[in-house]
């Protein structure tokens, strides 16, 4: 089982692969639940093969392994988050031309390695946060 | 915010969202739902309509008779976990698009 998101930006595929990477702190969206631990957190960050919660004081945390780097076309990564009962599902996002821009698809995988004894608890954690953003999503529409 | 599919337009109404509530706990009957929810049988029937359209909810097939149909979140593994997760990173990419096109 995978999750696909796609979007189509109107800069060229190396750009858009560096904002992607490079400027990820200034775009990643600071949500409920962006961060592993959000009381601390002040940057993400890629950094030596990692993708980095970072925090004033401590050791990051590890958000993502790097397995693919292809400037301009793919990146892969391990990914690990407090949010999901199991580490090092995949996340791949794919940098491919369109007519005036880029599109952008992101692809996490293998969220089916659940262990199905976890898997109510999650289920209803999960139907929580997206009553969360529903109701987020209310209050952006509405005001 | 085109991520926000057709689930999320379902979810967008209280009486809806408080049926997911309900169904969350275990699948009830129509009547039952519009007891709880203070609402109309007509209108909970418009609801749960939608509901089912969008996947969410599904009804006891095995009942021809609408009162007696018993409605349930639909099992699919990992359905709301797939959800939570489509919005999330649907919501990360439109961040994304709109910073990338804003410099």
């Amino acid at each position: 089982m995978s999750v696909v998101r796609t979007v189509e930006v109107a800069v060229d595929q190396a750009t858009a692969f560096s904002v992607f990477t490079d400027e990820i702190n200034a775009w990643y969206e600071r949500g409920p639940y962006s961060w592993n631990d959000p009381a601390r957190a002040v940057a993400i960050r890629f950094e030596a093969g990692r993708l980095l919660e970072v925090y004033e004081e401590g050791e990051p945390y590890e958000m993502g392994r790097v397995t693919a780097w292809e400037p301009g076309r793919r990146l892969a990564f391990a990914y690990r988050s407090v949010h999901l009962p199991i580490d090092g599902t995949e996340v791949e996002v794919r940098f491919e031309p369109i007519a005036g821009g880029t599109r952008v698809t992101l692809e996490h995988r293998g969220l089916e390695r659940l262990p199905p004894d976890e898997y109510e608890t999650w289920e209803r954690r999960a139907w929580v946060r997206l009553m969360q953003v529903y109701a987020d999503f209310l209050r952006g529409e509405t005001s | 915010m085109k991520h926000l599919d057709s689930t999320l337009s379902a979810l967008a109404d209280p009486t809806r969202r408080q049926v997911v509530d309900l169904l969350r706990e275990r699948p009830r009957r129509a009547s039952e739902l519009a007891a709880q929810a203070r609402t109309s049988a007509p209108a909970m029937s418009r609801h749960l309509r939608l509901l089912r359209s969008t996947g969410i909810v599904e009804a006891d097939v095995s009942e021809d008779d609408a009162r007696a149909r018993v409605y349930r979140l639909r099992p699919e593994r990992l359905r709301a976990l797939q959800q939570w997760l489509d919005s999330f990173w649907g919501g990360q990419l439109d961040a994304f698009k709109a910073h990338a096109e804003d410099r």
